[in-house]
This record gives structure tokens, C-alpha cells and sequence, in this order.
């Protein structure tokens, strides 16, 4: 069993709001091995993106407070370092790209710029030698790893000029070029259409493989997640309900949570028939039910779900918090 | 009274393009700098039936929409709804036409109106329709009720509201003055999975209740699939399929269709190897490949495609524009 690349224990974030406080992750355990794409899945406002900021360290504190747990990066607990140690782990540690990539590339720097930028950074920290031009190749060779038609062309051209497609191929590019450890991906399809969203995970399954990261794949879309992750964990309210292998979760779903999910998905019925529906909406982070946080939309909640928090448990292969099991 | 409810006939939306100081709509001035954005779409959609139009962003779906409610008259083309050509009418008399049409748009919360309250934003179509205050305020009572959501909340502010709820709210102004034809915007994209459920049902169920038709416009096939009696497939303002919603996602004939179906991702990871790839990007609107606008990303193509523009012909049950339809 190789060790794990990221160790998440007991990690719970609040953050302080006027409607009161906001418990943005509640008690989460999560484990990355190397070369392993974790996909988590869940709806907005349950605590993903906090997650992600989190681990690489952007999360804002204050507002946000860190009540418990741990972030194991090799070894290294990243709570414990300060900026400028966190600052040594972005990039060629741990890199990410977002769901928007024309706010997260620089509008007043050329492609290549940017890219070279990540390149130069990684190969300083490698100690290599390196000299512009030799940086400015790689970005080039990049852009081509990625399929950008005319690699040679858009390095000089800004990011307003390209396509949203092309936008997070290049980020996707700036992300891999550092080789990180750890790539986390937040919705990195989600603004693109779906035939450019098939490219995009065609690919980077494909460049993840050859730089042999791990990644944290972030949706709320289970059907993108279930085309690209090995395993699966799906969270709610701040926890994670449920995880295993992508087959495992896609095929046998145990928590109430997830059978829902999959259920509610439209496709497959006729069209005279309706949908399977949860009832209700998704709690607050400032109200979190107590007990098991879904058991007021849960078909088969009993007494001890309304009073006691389920924790994850090992069943059949995978993990699952529910009284059920 | 006809079958059908609306007919499209050869509709065109042409847009001054960047560059284009001196236009005209029809391209008189400078053909080549206009935004093609709906170029010759010709549909019927008959009553108490679905129609849904697929394509990805910028294919001109939205602008269709917005042609047909006449929000934005068309560069040219016919829109006949109730057999009554839209497009000869003056503005006084489209308002007269308005209240059996009506729209629920993709985003609740920029086309919910944020200093009014839920009971003024049902009530004003239907201020259009009556002066008669009892029945306005009946008529709102009745209607928030049918979209699931409480007569105790009419007073209440569209921020106070959750997202699945605004868009129920967005639908309760829409049906309000029982109009016949609902066009539907990507009504889900911005809802949470879990409550998309819930929408797509509500919609079923008072689409049944008043008899009305659906244009459902989206970009998400899986929602297409399940709402709709027909399927039409746009690409670049253009439509180059349309057919029984079965046939175009089991059968699709045109390549676009076949890619396009095959891009969704399914909620099932053995699934993977299905996904097959198209080429590229689309291409812009503005001065659009010629001949066939799929060409230059069609694995099939070949030099007449290139050449010459696939009419829209009958293949079996669908209706395809392509010189090579798919065989099954």
C-alpha cells in the first residue's frame, strides 16, 4: 500500500457570518494516493471549493477558522506552515485550476508569459539550469501537449483572444508544467460546453497519467465525475457521506444520499414517467440538521438519525456514514 | 382550429458584426461582417407538445427564442402562431398576442425583479390582461400554489427565496395568464441536481394542467431527452436535425447529432470508452464555414461538402441536412 500523497483528517472550517456561524466542512477524512483521481462530488454550498482552498492554502482566516484536523501533504502538516512555507508548496507541490479560467488567467500578460512564468518557477526550485529561452521552449512544447492549434502563435496571444476551450487548456498546461504532486481540479468543465468538456477530460486523464500527478477532481456533476475518477467521494453539508471506488459508488450505491442522486438523473426513464425526486433543499451550512444532516430528506430515516451524527464506516469495500449499514 | 400551434417559416436573425460601422440587416452594405446568429430555421410545434432545441453555447439558440416572442424582430422569415403571421404585427397588437406566450428564463436570480414582491412579480402579466384587482390577486394565489410554494410567501422579496424556489417562482409568472406556449430557457441549468428533479416535474405536470406547449431550449440532452416529444439539433444557427426524440438519440443521423449525443457523460463509469471526440472548436458566426457549416469537423466530410449547403431532407422518421446521413 503505497503512503498517500494528501492525508485529510478531521478537518473541520467555519466561518464567521452575521446569520451566524457557517460550518463550511464538518469532520472530513479524505486520502489521495499517487497517481490517483479522486473525483468529489456534491451539490453547491456543501463545502467543495472550501475543501480545495484549504488544502492549497487560500482559504482567507480570518473569516474562515480551522476548528480541527490535519492536511498531510508527504509527511508535512500544510496548517502548520506559514505563507511563505504554503507559498513553496503552490505549484510545483500542489497546483490548481478553477471552473472560470478568464478570471484566473492574467488578462494583461500573453499566454506565454504566464506559462513560462509557472516553468521558470519549477525549474529555480529544481535548482536546474535554465535560461529564457530554453523556459519559453518548454511553455511552447506545453501548449502543443494540450492541442492548442498553433502552439507557436498563441504563446504571444492574450487570454481574451482565445476560446473558453483553449483558455483551460492553457490552465490546464500551466498546472501540469510545474509537475505537481497534487493537481486540484474545481469544476474545470463546468463552463464549457459538452463537447469541449469531453476533450477536456480526455485529456487530462491522458497528461495526469504522463506527469504522474494525483488529482482532486472537484464536480457536482456526477456524470463528468464518474467519466474521470478512480474513486469517488460524495459529500454533503460539510461531510463526506459516502466514498469508494468509482465503480463502487456508480454500481452500488449505499448511502440513501447517493441512490437519490443517481436516481433523480434524467435519461433513462420514459418520458411519460416522472422523476424521482428528493424532496426539500439542501440544508444551510448555517442550520445543519442534527443527527445525520440528510435525514429530513430521507426516505428511510428513523429515530436515531434525527439525534445521532453517523460516522463513516467500512462496508462491502467502501466507506458510507449511514445508520443503515 | 390547426394542429399546429406555432410554424416557422425559413426565420433569419442577422447581427451588425464588430467592424461594421455602416450595415444593414440584410447585409446589403457589408454581407460580410454580420453575425449569422439564426439562419433559415423552419419548424411547427403542434399543441400540448414539447419541442426541444439542443446545441452548444453560441449556436443561436437563445436568439431564436428571443425572435419567436419577437423581443427582437427577425432579419427575415415567417412566425406564425394560431395561424396569425407575428411578423406582419405592429407592436400594439403583438401586445395583444403576448400573454399566450411566455418565457422562463435560465437565471432566477437576475430575471426575477429584486425590489418586488412575489405576489406583483405573478401579477404583472397579468396586469396586461385584466384591470379587475379580485381576480388579479385571486388568480396569484391560485397559481403559487400549483408551482409548490405557499400563499404565506407572497409577500416575500426574490432574496428570500432559495435558487429551486426563484425558478418555481420564474414558472408561476409564466403560466399565470394561461398562455399556450411556454418557451423554456435552459429552465434548469442553474439549479442544483437534486432540485432539477423537481423542476423538470413541476413543468411536466402544469404543461398537463393547462395544455400548453414547451420550445425547451437547452444545452443538456439528458433534460432534452426527458422533456420532449421532438428534438430538434442546432449548430451554428442552423438546424441540421429534427426527429422523434428516441430516434435522434438512439438513431441520430446527422454526424454533429451523433457526436454531440455521444459527448454527455454518463453517470456510469464503465461508460468511458463511448465517448467519442469532435475535432475543434465551432466555428464563429460570423462568416460561418460554406457549404455545410459542419464540414470542417465532420469525420466524413468531402468535397462537396465544402461546396454545397444539405438541405434539410426527410430520412425516415427525422428530418437531416447532410449529402451523407448516418446509416443504421
Amino acid at each position: 500500500m503505497p503512503e498517500p500523497v494528501l492525508s485529510i483528517e478531521g478537518l473541520s472550517i467555519a466561518f464567521e457570518t452575521l446569520e451566524g456561524k457557517y460550518c463550511a466542512l464538518n469532520g472530513v477524512d479524505l486520502h489521495i494516493k499517487p497517481t490517483e483521481i479522486i473525483g468529489l462530488v456534491g451539490e453547491s454550498g456543501c463545502g467543495k471549493s472550501s475543501l480545495a482552498l484549504a488544502v492549497i492554502g487560500l482559504l482567507p482566516v480570518p473569516p474562515a477558522k480551522i476548528l480541527s484536523g490535519s492536511i498531510m501533504f508527504k509527511g508535512d502538516n500544510l496548517l502548520k506552515h506559514t505563507e511563505e512555507g504554503i507559498e513553496k508548496v503552490r505549484g510545483t507541490g500542489i497546483s490548481m485550476i478553477f471552473q472560470e479560467p478568464l478570471t484566473s488567467l492574467n488578462p494583461l500578460f500573453t499566454v506565454g508569459d504566464q506559462i513560462t512564468e509557472a516553468i521558470t518557477v519549477r525549474l529555480e526550485r529544481e535548482n536546474s539550469a535554465h535560461t529564457k529561452t530554453s523556459a519559453q521552449a518548454e511553455g511552447v512544447a506545453w501548449l502543443r501537449k494540450v492541442g492548442i492549434p498553433d502552439p507557436e502563435g498563441a504563446f504571444h496571444r492574450y487570454p481574451h483572444e482565445l476560446s473558453g476551450g483553449m483558455r483551460q487548456r492553457i490552465m490546464i498546461a500551466m498546472a501540469l508544467s510545474s509537475s505537481p504532486t497534487l493537481m486540484i481540479a474545481d469544476e474545470p468543465t463546468s463552463a464549457l460546453d459538452v463537447t469541449t468538456q469531453a476533450q477536456i477530460l480526455k485529456l487530462t486523464r491522458k497528461l495526469v497519467e504522463e506527469v504522474k500527478a494525483s488529482v482532486l477532481f472537484i464536480s457536482h456533476d456526477l456524470a463528468v465525475v464518474a467519466q474521470i475518477a478512480d474513486r469517488v467521494a460524495v459529500m454533503y453539508t460539510g461531510m463526506i457521506v459516502e466514498e469508494g471506488s468509482a465503480i463502487e459508488i456508480f454500481q452500488n450505491p449505499l448511502h440513501p444520499y447517493t441512490q437519490a442522486l443517481l436516481a433523480s438523473f434524467p435519461g433513462k426513464e420514459s418520458i411519460n414517467e416522472p422523476l424521482k425526486v428528493i424532496p426539500g433543499q439542501v440544508p444551510s451550512l448555517t442550520r445543519i440538521p442534527n443527527g445525520c444532516p440528510f435525514h429530513p430528506r430521507c426516505s428511510y430515516a428513523k429515530d436515531e438519525c434525527r439525534t445521532e451524527r453517523p460516522r463513516l464506516k467500512e462496508v462491502s469495500g467502501h466507506g458510507v456514514a449511514c445508520v443503515l449499514y | 382550429m390547426t394542429q399546429e400551434l406555432l410554424r416557422l417559416e425559413n426565420v433569419v436573425k442577422y447581427f451588425p458584426a464588430k467592424g461594421s460601422f455602416f450595415y444593414s440587416e440584410t447585409g446589403t452594405l457589408k454581407k460580410g461582417s454580420l453575425l449569422q446568429a439564426v439562419d433559415g430555421v423552419t419548424f411547427t410545434l403542434e399543441h400540448n407538445k414539447t419541442l426541444g432545441i439542443v446545441g452548444e453555447s453560441g449556436c443561436g439558440k437563445t436568439t431564436l427564442a428571443r425572435t419567436i416572442l419577437h423581443l427582437i424582430r427577425p432579419t427575415s422569415g415567417k412566425i406564425y402562431f394560431e395561424d396569425e403571421d407575428l411578423t406582419a404585427l405592429s407592436y400594439g397588437e403583438l401586445a395583444k398576442i403576448r400573454p399566450n406566450m411566455q418565457m422562463v428564463f435560465q437565471d432566477p436570480y437576475s430575471s426575477l425583479d429584486p425590489r418586488m414582491r412575489a405576489k406583483d412579480i405573478i401579477a404583472e402579466p397579468l396586469k396586461v390582461v385584466t384591470k379587475d384587482r379580485d381576480f388579479v390577486s385571486e388568480r396569484v394565489k391560485e397559481v403559487i400554489k400549483q408551482v409548490g410554494l405557499e400563499e404565506g410567501q407572497l409577500g416575500r422579496f426574490p432574496n428570500e427565496f432559495s435558487g429551486g424556489q426563484r425558478q418555481r417562482l420564474g414558472i408561476a409568472r409564466a403560466i399565470a395568464s394561461k398562455p399556450r406556449l411556454v418557451i423554456l430557457d435552459e429552465p434548469t441549468s442553474a439549479v442544483d441536481a437534486s432540485t432539477q428533479a423537481q423542476i423538470l416535474n413541476l413543468l411536466r405536470q402544469i404543461q398537463e394542467q393547462y395544455k400548453m406547449s414547451y420550445l425547451l431550449i437547452s444545452h443538456n440532452v439528458d433534460v432534452v431527452r426527458h422533456m420532449s416529444n421532438r428534438i430538434a439539433v442546432m449548430y451554428l444557427g442552423k438546424f441540421v436535425e429534427i426527429g422523434p426524440t428516441e430516434d435522434i438519440i438512439n438513431i441520430p443521423r446527422h454526424p454533429y447529432t451523433a457526436a454531440l449525443i455521444s459527448s454527455v457523460p454518463k453517470p456510469d463509469p464503465s461508460a468511458r470508452a463511448e465517448m467519442v471526440e469532435i475535432k475543434g472548436e465551432t466555428p464563429s458566426p460570423i462568416n460561418p464555414p460554406a457549404g455545410c457549416r459542419y464540414h470542417p469537423r465532420c469525420p466524413f466530410a468531402t468535397e462537396l461538402c465544402s461546396r454545397e449547403e444539405p438541405n434539410l431532407d426527410k430520412v425516415e422518421t427525422s428530418v437531416v441536412a447532410c449529402h451523407y446521413p448516418i446509416k443504421h
